[in-house]
């Protein structure tokens, strides 16, 4: 007997569990539609089409069969369709008339009211592209026109420049020229070389006549590095010149080891800068500086 | 009396189970939910109707049928119930249900940042140069504000309207190449799992102050970093006055673009998917070129933020500098603007 009222207590309470579960289910259930349709209302009202059916729509999810959604959803989608389409229509009319501002505005109504209206998306896009190009365009117009006003000045300045140095190369005037190309500009670079190279070349012919080897090598050498072209022909007549001032030199050197030690050395150094393959200059050079060193150690003493 | 004794010990007994059982059902499951976790009510084109279950939340039914907990507002905008406890019914999208981001009141924006250089001192050689205590309070600010930090590419989905304009979304960009994002700026960009899309031109790379491009290559394989074309010499991509015609303009630009890409394919083992314009400037023609290569975007320097009907090939970018404070920085990320009426 006992055992039977225990079993059936549990039952019971088995029983009103389950009763209480379904309770629960039942008001969740009405909760949520209750709450999306409640917005759903409310964002009507305050004109937010795509809203309300998308909240109804989420009423139509759960239950198919839910009239109230049916009915709402058939509504909205076909007045939102209408007004977004209206909307799109005085959006085009507006970029028609040339009016960008109100055409872009039309065409944000048009999708706040039908978020997937892919031609208003697409017109709108087209219309900012267009804006946004005119705007690069003001902007790199201004660069555009700083360069090229640059580029005119820069030019304007070479070709004043270039005429002062041609006048300097005329009249004869090379180390004034060679003075003043150190300022000249980037964009007369070219032009530039060819004149300091035929001003060296010229101020070697004169170093020449008056036979200064020793200059007219170190123009000669200034020459080389300003040209390609006529570099190794150059190279090999300052070469020549090199080996007649070094002979000179050495000869000089040998002369004078015995008389003046001092001024032996500094010809020997010079007979060995050009001449800088001869080893018997070299040779010579190292004797003498070393005769030089017991010299001094010896006056110390 | 024996009967009543063996009657109180299965009563006590089945008392114990009941408890075990509530007590389990109490403690809820801990390991991240799967579909299989989702209690799916029903479901249609439009939406799919969940239940959550203990333990769940929307941030959880975003993770399972949305990809990420970040876009958990989706769910949100389509539920009254913001907030939704267990027992609760909860509408997900199947599909954005607006992927545009343009509403009744306002539309939303996609802020582009952009950065340079970097540094560990206090005194940033320029104003392109950001401190990088400067920089990280800028991260942090981003991740205590829930933004939704996007790479070039999830960008380009939000741009063809394949992925929603996040609420609350953000680009991080670096231009040039400086070695001072791989020293400064990537620890930090690790340290708060941030992406960063750095833009650079190939003929600076491996260059004394630059990134080399075994940096690149690391950053890219990280899964953090994206790394794409800013050009190949810096040289600006809008029309110059050397460029004598517009024929000579293309064959420039050409030039510029297949270096570019060809320094990518030689180093990276793919080409560029997205390029931002040297100085900022572009034009129509370059636009089109590299729509025509197969670019995705292009960005410009051009403050402000981007709607979803901007031009992808002229993106705004907001350059950040270093005399920023961090409430400038804040209103940089102008993620929603007023709707205009007509």
């Amino acid at each position: 007997m006992n055992r039977c009222r225990v079993l059936g207590f549990f039952s019971t309470l088995v029983l009103l569990s389950s009763l209480a579960i379904q309770s629960t289910n039942a008001a969740t259930s009405s909760n949520f539609v209750d709450a999306q349709i409640a917005a759903a209302t409310a964002a009507k009202n305050r004109g937010d089409l795509a809203r309300a059916l998308a909240l109804w729509r989420t009423v139509l999810s759960f239950d198919a069969e839910n009239q109230a959604a049916k009915a709402a959803v058939n509504e909205l989608e076909a007045s939102s369709t209408n007004a977004a389409k209206g909307a799109y229509r005085r959006g085009a009319a507006a970029y028609k008339r040339g009016d960008n501002r109100s055409g872009d505005r039309w065409m944000l109504e048009a999708l706040a009211l039908n978020p997937s209206f892919e031609q208003a998306l697409e017109r709108l896009r087209r219309s900012s592209s267009d804006t946004s190009h005119t705007k690069q365009g003001e902007k790199i117009t201004v660069a555009y026109e700083n360069l090229a006003s640059n580029a005119e000045e820069e030019e304007a300045a070479s070709r004043s420049f270039l005429a002062d140095m041609q006048a300097l190369y005329s009249a004869g005037k090379y180390r004034d020229l060679l003075e003043a190309s150190e300022d000249a500009p980037a964009s007369a670079a070219t032009d530039m070389k060819t004149l300091v190279h035929n001003s060296h070349l010229a101020l070697a012919v004169q170093a020449a006549k008056r036979k200064d080897t020793e200059t007219q090598i170190g123009h000669l050498e200034d020459a080389a590095d300003t040209t390609v072209k006529s570099k190794a022909s150059l190279q090999a007549h300052i070469k020549r010149l090199g080996t007649e001032v070094g002979s000179q030199a050495y000869k000089d050197g040998l002369a004078l080891m015995k008389t003046d030690l001092d001024e032996a050395i500094t010809s020997l150094e010079k007979a060995v800068r050009y001449m800088p393959d001869n080893l018997s200059a070299k040779e010579k050079l190292d004797q003498a500086q070393t005769l030089q060193r017991n010299l001094k150690r010896i006056r110390k003493n | 009396m024996k009967n009543v004794v063996r009657l109180n010990s299965r009563l006590g007994y089945l008392l114990v189970c009941i408890t075990i059982f509530l007590g389990g059902c109490a403690t809820g499951t801990k390991t991240p939910a799967t579909l299989a976790d989702m209690k799916v009510v029903s479901s249609d084109e439009h939406f799919t109707i969940v239940e959550l279950k203990r333990g769940q939340s929307i941030a959880s039914l975003a993770e399972v049928f949305l990809g990420s907990a970040e876009e958990q507002w989706q769910i949100q905008e389509v539920n009254a119930n913001e907030n939704p406890g267990t027992g609760d019914l909860v509408a997900v999208p199947n599909t954005p249900v607006n992927a545009s981001g343009i509403y009744h009141r306002s539309y939303r924006t996609l802020p582009i940042l952009c950065y340079h250089q970097f540094t560990t001192t206090d005194s940033p050689a320029h104003k392109l140069e950001l401190r990088a205590k400067d920089f990280e309070a800028q991260l942090r600010y981003l991740r205590d504000n829930e933004y939704q930090i996007l790479s070039f590419a999830e960008a380009a989905e939000v741009m063809r309207g394949d992925r929603a304009m996040p609420k609350k979304g953000v680009v991080l960009t670096i231009d040039d190449g400086y070695d001072s994002v791989y020293d400064v700026a990537w620890p930090l960009l690790k340290k708060y799992k941030a992406k960063a899309t750095l833009f650079i031109y190939s003929d600076f790379i491996g260059g004394g102050a630059a990134l080399t491009w075994a940096e690149l290559k690391e950053m890219g394989d990280s899964g953090l970093i994206e790394v794409e074309s800013h050009g190949k010499s810096h040289a600006s991509l809008a029309p110059l006055p050397e460029d004598k015609s517009e024929a000579g303009y293309k064959t420039r630009l050409a030039a510029e673009l297949s270096a570019s890409e060809a320094a990518f394919m030689a180093r990276l083992g793919r080409p560029p998917a997205y390029l931002s314009y040297p100085y900022g400037n572009s034009s129509r023609i370059v636009a089109d070129m590299l729509k025509d290569s197969g670019y995705g975007l292009a960005a410009t320097v051009t403050r402000g933020a981007n709607a979803s009907f901007v031009d992808p090939f002229l993106l705004h970018r907001t350059m950040i500098y270093d005399d920023h404070q961090l409430d400038d920085f804040a209103r940089f990320l102008s993620t929603s603007r007023s709707r205009p009426r007509p």
